[in-house]
């Protein structure tokens, strides 16, 4: 019972934690609540399930391209052009959101609203149990993303820009970088991670044409509980929603989970805003 | 002539929504994406009281705004502490929260199966059933809100909202509490919204929770984006506006699904434009 707790929170975590890191890297370079986020999310897993109904390698790569392309495309032709108009993070929110509108809609006039399942239901053996091998890479790829971002970030020369350009992108304007350049490299490795979860949250979960702005709601709970200021904030929020609402899930009933989300985000803002694992406090 | 009087009624309970949304957002500078969650407290309120206490359409009014009014208190002890994007996301999440108790605490609400047979407001023996008698007695409440939201634009105290609304930490620094501002007018417009949500009750005389989800609420505040933040013009022009559209393109006489999506596709659109175009809508007086 304890044990299917606890794959269940991982399982549920990383879908989650992909998402929560992704918008909070965009978020460091952009900082405004991006809903098209949650478009792509949603985008990626119809495209898996246009281009092919079983779980290969040879079908995540392409979605994940797509993905990476279609986030680069609204940066570039969305909110940059915005931005260099000096919008506020408020009017960006608002134009996200209709963006954001527009694509559901779409989607629901080319498949329906209904919900579609994907997969085939392939299980991997790990030794002592088996598991579906969706879930499987869900989890691998998370902690992969985890850490390959955490080395990107902290070791690498582009990395450090983008540190730079969050703690301060006024200065880091100023002495020289090129902060749009930046933005547009984020928003495409943001894509690329937002279309992994996609697809494999397609395969897992099936689809529905709200499910982009459900999950991405999860990953700003997540990210915001974890505390905003960094990766691993995001990462160890995505497990600690999860593992709540599957304790919710357990204790009360299934149709609580959304109310219980909220709650435990609500009251953490209340109590902690500045997340579990940070000291410092922010206003 | 019944079809023209229905879209006045329908104008009537938006205009209203519409109102009391942009004493937060306009007037406040507080995105909240709320007031869906009002809305249908107010509605509830009306239709369980009517239907099952037996209790008269006007003192069912009082009760949801009571309810509206305790419950806006409370979630506005909460809120009052965020600004800007997490005002949005912290107020979706109410949404959320009372829509899922609206749908899932069965016993109160009926759960997904909603209230129905709601009467007709009726007051010493007359009974506003004719859809003309019940769209003046919206006009009524239109004007109330409308006289309401007229009041508080010109008073002090909304001076002092727009003066957290341009800069809260300066504000702050004059000595006004701008939590206690914030929380104010979060409780006055949560109440004006119930009203609203007592017509919309007795006029379709069945409820679900189905109609007060996040999707209202971005919906409304649509409506004042396009209207005019900050304009109690603006957010009737925008109510008219936006009912109207769907409206227009029935007689295109697309199926039932393809229109829905056209006409979410339109305001999606028209969120965009406006933001590119003209921030703070078409009778606007503020620019987030």
């Amino acid at each position: 019972m304890l044990l299917q707790l606890l794959i269940n929170t991982l399982i549920v975590g990383s879908g989650y934690g992909l998402i929560a890191m992704a918008f909070r890297l965009m978020y460091s370079v952009s900082p405004f609540f991006n809903l098209t986020l949650g478009s792509v999310v949603a985008v990626s897993a119809y495209a898996a399930l246009y281009f092919t109904p079983s779980l290969r390698a040879g079908a995540i790569f392409p979605v994940v391209a797509i993905a990476a392309l279609l986030s680069w495309a609204l940066e570039a032709f969305a909110y940059k052009p915005m931005r260099d108009r000096r919008a506020s993070p408020m009017i960006l929110l608002v134009a996200s959101l209709g963006l954001y509108t527009i694509f559901e809609s779409v989607i629901s006039l080319a498949f329906g609203v209904k919900y579609h399942a994907l997969g085939d239901g392939a299980q991997i053996y790990l030794g002592f149990t088996t598991m579906p091998l969706v879930q499987f890479l869900i989890i691998i790829f998370n902690f992969a993303v985890f850490a390959g971002l955490s080395v990107f970030l902290h070791h690498s020369f582009m990395g450090k820009q983008i540190r730079a350009v969050n703690d301060e992108a006024a200065l880091a304007h100023m002495i020289g970088m090129k902060t749009d350049r930046i933005i547009m490299i984020v928003s495409v490795i943001t894509g690329a991670i937002l279309g992994l979860s996609g697809v494999l949250i397609g395969y897992d979960t099936g689809m529905e044409p709200t499910m982009g702005f459900n999950l991405l709601f999860k990953g700003i709970i997540a990210a915001i509980i974890g505390g905003m200021r960094n990766l691993r904030g995001a990462f160890f929020g995505a497990l600690f929603l999860a593992f709540s609402e599957n304790v919710a899930v357990w204790a009360f009933a299934s149709e609580w989970r959304d109310l219980v989300a909220f709650a435990i985000f609500i009251t953490f803002l209340y109590l902690r805003p500045q997340g579990i694992f940070q000291k410092k406090v922010e206003a | 002539m019944e079809y023209l009087l229905n879209l006045g009624i329908i104008f009537c309970i938006y205009s209203i929504l519409a109102l009391s949304l942009n004493m937060v957002v306009g007037m406040s500078g507080l995105l909240s994406l709320a007031q869906a969650a009002f809305y249908g407290i107010g509605a509830y309120a009306t239709a369980l009281c009517m239907t099952g206490l037996g209790l008269d359409f006007f003192s069912t009014i009082l009760i949801g705004m009571v309810i509206n009014a305790v419950i806006a208190y409370m979630v506005g002890k909460i809120l009052s502490r965020f600004k800007g994007d997490y005002y949005a996301i912290v107020s979706a999440g109410l949404s959320i929260i009372v829509f899922s108790v609206l749908l899932n605490w069965k016993s109160l609400t009926n759960g997904p199966l909603g209230v129905f047979g709601i009467d007709k407001p009726s007051v010493g023996g007359f009974s506003f059933s004719s859809n003309a008698s019940f769209f003046l007695l919206c006009l009524v409440f239109v004007a109330m809100v409308y006289v309401i939201y007229y009041a508080i634009d010109k008073s002090a105290f909304s001076r002092c909202l727009k003066a957290i609304r341009e800069d809260e930490e300066l504000a702050g620094s004059f000595g006004y509490s701008t939590k206690r501002f914030k929380s104010i007018i979060f409780v006055l417009s949560a109440m004006l919204s119930g009203v609203a949500g007592a017509l919309f009750a007795t006029y379709i005389a069945f409820i679900d929770p189905s109609t007060f989800q996040l999707k209202e609420g971005i919906f409304l505040f649509t409506i004042i984006i396009v209207g005019g933040l900050s304009s109690a013009w603006g957010s009737v022009v925008g109510a008219v506006i936006l009912i109207s559209l769907p409206e227009a393109l029935r007689f295109l006489g697309l199926p039932y699904e393809t229109a829905a999506q056209l006409q979410q596709m339109i305001y999606g659109a028209m969120l965009v434009l406006m933001m590119v175009l003209r921030p703070q809508g078409l009778f606007g007086k503020y620019r987030m």
